[in-house]
């Protein structure tokens, strides 16, 4: 028999803990991408989602049933990123050493190898790299987790247009970027 | 391609199909193993603290409020009362009686603070006032001082080092202390510094990625191009994916360094060290095709073109087009038949650097797979 989120924690919250192991094996796989697109390695955001989960677990009192206990994971899981980012700030961003050099390429070219064949996917991976990380979350927590602007608004704490307009800036901000990875290194074989 | 190939609809597409990675084997037990489960009643504690959780949320009512002053009152009276005792009846550290305790708040008083505790093996009160959020604001070479008093062990009594664990604090001697301490150096300018502080990441994980890629940066504003060329191989040795990983290659390129190579593999960039596979060692060239395997694992359209070039040789070109092909083969095995197209040359392979200098490798190898039907009819 299938139970709602809602009756696990009230199960956890009366003593019966262990029932927090669902919870864990319903939300582990977001919360570890999420953590994985922050820090880009694989034991770095295992250690994170532990870090989330073992929060959630010490504050489930604090949940309440009118949001998704999704969003309300996720929300966590936003603030511990974010906090792991800002200990780590680094300095890949701060030196512009690889900005201020030229991009040596090989002069060997093939025609038949043109970027334009670029598997889409890796296309856009790169382009999410390049926007903002709030933006980036906010565009896969509407489209890839179909979660509702009014969650997604709960979860930054912002407002439901200010939501729609980012996600309106970020999709634009992907097609620009996708389209200057495209100019940049058409016809180039590297 | 055009720019209506990338219209909001088809990104709205991709994003919604956006691949997710597996989760590590064994994180669920890892997760559930470090927490305080069990079928037991709830504690004084738990209630209370869920009492508190329950009154903290943002549902304003006359009761909550009051209960919430009355509990401000109360521990302010109690607050009071302690520190009165205190002044009274106990000595406290010396710090207190310097007046030193009005400025804190400043990161760097605080920082002296906890530097002259330390001196004078006042590990805990050193801790409060040297937190990590103090070591990041302040930019100054004490940082480097404070940190490698932190670092001997004798200055910090093992009690204090367990409390500031427990405070939720990150360990001093945490690779995330040293980063932190590094990049505010690097920050200043004080790229030696850097440098140092890297080393001591690494000393504590060779493969720190972060560590690895930003000795290589430091290396590169210090001018030290030797001291770049070894640590970008380092870096590609362990890490050959993402933005990184091409960045190290061209930096590499541009120091003249040809050893690695970046291909297009199924429509994804991949990093191959092309010295190692022209190289005379079958074991490491076996290593390094092995490197390879996911990427040539996944579904590809047509062959895999092997390109290989040996200046004036085209025996030795032919023969190591030859040694490759049947090595990937072997290494996939018979339930991946992957076609491999061999190409080889007795000519220079050409290259050109950033700073449009032309060059000639004696060597050369080249991968790569022609584009797929489907996004053929793409262009």
């Amino acid at each position: 028999m299938h139970r709602t989120d809602e009756e696990i924690v009230a199960e956890v919250l009366t003593g019966r803990t262990q029932q927090y192991a669902e919870i864990v094996s319903r939300y582990q796989k977001p919360v570890y991408n999420l953590m994985f697109r922050y820090t880009r390695h694989e034991l770095d955001a295992a250690d994170l989602t532990q870090d989330v989960f073992f929060k959630a677990f010490n504050r489930l009192s604090s949940y309440r049933p009118e949001r998704s206990l999704f969003s309300w994971l996720y929300k966590l899981a936003i603030n511990v990123a974010n906090d792991w980012s800002r200990a780590r700030t680094r300095i890949q961003t701060k030196i512009p050493s690889s900005e201020t050099l030229h991009t040596p390429h090989t002069a060997h070219r093939n025609p038949a190898i043109r970027l334009e064949d670029r598997d889409q996917e890796e296309l856009l991976e790169q382009a999410m790299e390049s926007i903002p990380a709030e933006t980036r979350e906010i565009l896969l927590l509407r489209y890839r987790h179909e979660q509702p602007i009014k969650e997604v608004a709960a979860i930054f704490g912002i407002g439901e247009s200010a939501v729609k307009m980012r996600i309106k800036r970020g999709l634009e901000q992907l097609q620009k970027i996708m389209q200057e990875i495209n100019t940049h290194e058409q016809g180039f074989f590297r | 391609m055009n720019k209506d190939s990338f219209d909001s609809e088809k990104i709205e597409m991709l994003l919604r199909r956006h691949p997710e990675h597996d989760v590590p084997p064994g994180l669920q037990q890892r997760i559930i193993a470090s927490l305080p489960l069990g079928n037991r009643p709830e504690g004084i504690a738990f209630k209370l603290k869920s009492w508190w959780d329950r009154l903290m949320l943002p549902a304003p009512m006359p009761m909550k409020a009051g209960a919430v002053v009355a509990m401000i009152a109360a521990a302010f009276w109690l607050g009071t009362e302690v520190e009165s005792r205190q002044k009274t009846g106990e000595t406290a550290l010396q710090v207190e009686s310097t007046g030193m305790e009005t400025a804190a708040g400043n990161s760097w008083t605080d920082n002296r603070i906890g530097m002259d505790s330390l001196e004078d093996q006042a590990g805990a009160y050193a801790i409060d006032f040297s937190s990590d959020e103090t070591l990041s604001r302040q930019k100054s070479n004490n940082l480097d001082d404070l940190s490698d008093i932190f670092l001997s062990s004798e200055a910090v009594p093992i009690e204090d080092r367990q409390n500031f664990q427990a405070a939720g604090i990150p360990r001093i001697d945490s690779t995330l202390f040293l980063l932190n301490l590094a990049h505010n150096l690097a920050d200043s300018g004080n790229y030696h510094g850097a440098l140092h502080q890297y080393e001591k990441v690494l000393r504590l994980n060779p493969q720190d990625q972060t560590a690895l890629y930003n000795r290589a940066t430091s290396y590169h504003h210090l001018n030290d191009q030797e001291g770049e060329r070894l640590a970008f191989l380092s870096y590609l040795d362990q890490f050959r994916s993402g933005r990184w990983a091409y960045q190290a290659v061209d930096h590499l390129q541009r120091l003249g360094v040809f050893d690695y190579q970046t291909c297009m593999i199924g429509g994804r960039k991949v990093v191959v060290n092309q010295a190692i596979l022209l190289g005379s060692s079958p074991p490491a060239r076996q290593r390094e095709l092995e490197r390879l395997v996911p990427s040539l694992r996944r579904p590809l359209s047509g062959e895999l073109h092997l390109v290989v070039f040996y200046q004036n040789d085209l025996q030795k070109s032919r023969t190591i087009a030859t040694e490759l092909k049947q090595q990937i083969h072997s290494i996939l095995g018979e339930d991946r038949a992957l076609p491999i197209k061999t190409s080889w040359f007795d000519e220079a392979a050409p290259v050109q650097t950033g700073t449009g200098e032309k060059r000639e490798l004696k060597t050369g190898l080249f991968l790569f797979t022609q584009p797929s039907t489907q996004q053929r009819s793409t262009i």
